[in-house]
């Protein structure tokens, strides 16, 4: 790990705050796309079974 | 040329495989500029020591947050004049995306503010109360769309809003020369070109451009599931009048 001066838990916490929420947001767009995916294909299979 | 981007078709086809480009090429020149940024480049002790590594997170976190709020305007715009839906698709995407890069900038500069300043807020601060505000913007622009009954009603009101509101990004750019602040003044994208050390800006430069290509490979995704549920609506509402 890199070494910083004093101002070392500044430093960190930048870091920390901008992974934590690119983090999160990029899991909540992968799960909203996936439900949306899953709700998609069940609907469409439910349409074509109907017809 | 609008016609053939407006199509969600060929939209889909195309971010199929330019997303996860997006998010494989966007990640590789973040951590290299993360690398770079906490590792290798030299400590600046004109700009108090270490802390200004945190520029690798704060400078991209910024120029997104101004250029997310610009994309949103003009795929506002897009859809205003030309109703093309998939404009309406993408502005409701980028906005609460644009949010958190904005919310990050907000952060990483208060953090960064009160060893350098003394202070983490200054209220009176013309860039920090301009960036304060272009986050309630498009926290407006959320709940503006989600207040709404429907969906032609959200477009066009949220439109409104972000057209509105994009007189605010010049006001962020220039605030720092037109008053006073505690804010340095422009180093990168001046007049004179950057006057900062290549050392510096190379690794800074490589790290927005990887935030820039990871927020559309999200905005894409996001369109994605947009145009998905929107499908998902037309077939309920199908199976209804069916039945």
């Amino acid at each position: 790990m890199p070494e910083f001066d004093k101002n070392a838990a500044y430093i960190w916490a930048c870091y920390g705050i901008g992974a934590l929420l690119i983090l999160a947001l990029t899991l909540q767009v992968a799960l909203a796309a996936r439900s949306a995916r899953k709700r998609l294909a069940s609907l469409a299979t439910n349409d074509s079974d109907g017809a | 040329m609008w016609s053939y981007f407006a199509n969600p078709h060929k939209f889909l086809r195309l971010s199929d495989w330019l997303a996860p480009t997006f998010y494989a090429v966007g990640a590789l020149c973040i951590a290299w500029g993360l690398w770079q940024g906490l590792w290798v480049v030299p400590k600046d002790e004109y700009q108090g020591g270490d802390i200004m590594r945190v520029m690798f997170i704060h400078v991209p976190a910024a120029w997104l947050a101004m250029a997310s709020y610009s994309a949103l305007a003009v795929a506002s715009f897009i859809w205003f004049v030309w109703r093309h839906e998939l404009a309406d698709i993408a502005a409701k995407s980028i906005a609460p995306l644009g949010a958190v890069w904005t919310a990050i900038c907000l952060a990483t500069g208060a953090i960064w503010g009160k060893p350098t300043w003394g202070t983490w807020w200054q209220w009176n601060d013309a860039r920090m109360m301009s960036v304060l505000f272009l986050l309630f913007l498009f926290l407006g622009y959320v709940a503006l769309r989600a207040s709404m009954d429907t969906r032609q009603k959200a477009a066009r009101a949220g439109a409104i809003l972000a057209m509105v509101g994009a007189i605010n990004v010049p006001l962020i750019k220039f605030s720092v020369d037109m008053v006073e602040s505690i804010h340095q003044g422009a180093s990168v994208i001046t007049a004179d070109g950057p006057k900062m050390a290549a050392v510096y800006l190379t690794p800074l430069l490589i790290s927005g451009l990887g935030h820039s290509l990871f927020f559309g490979g999200l905005v894409m995704t996001s369109m994605r599931t947009e145009i998905r549920e929107r499908r998902i609506a037309r077939l309920r509402a199908a199976s209804l009048e069916g039945a």
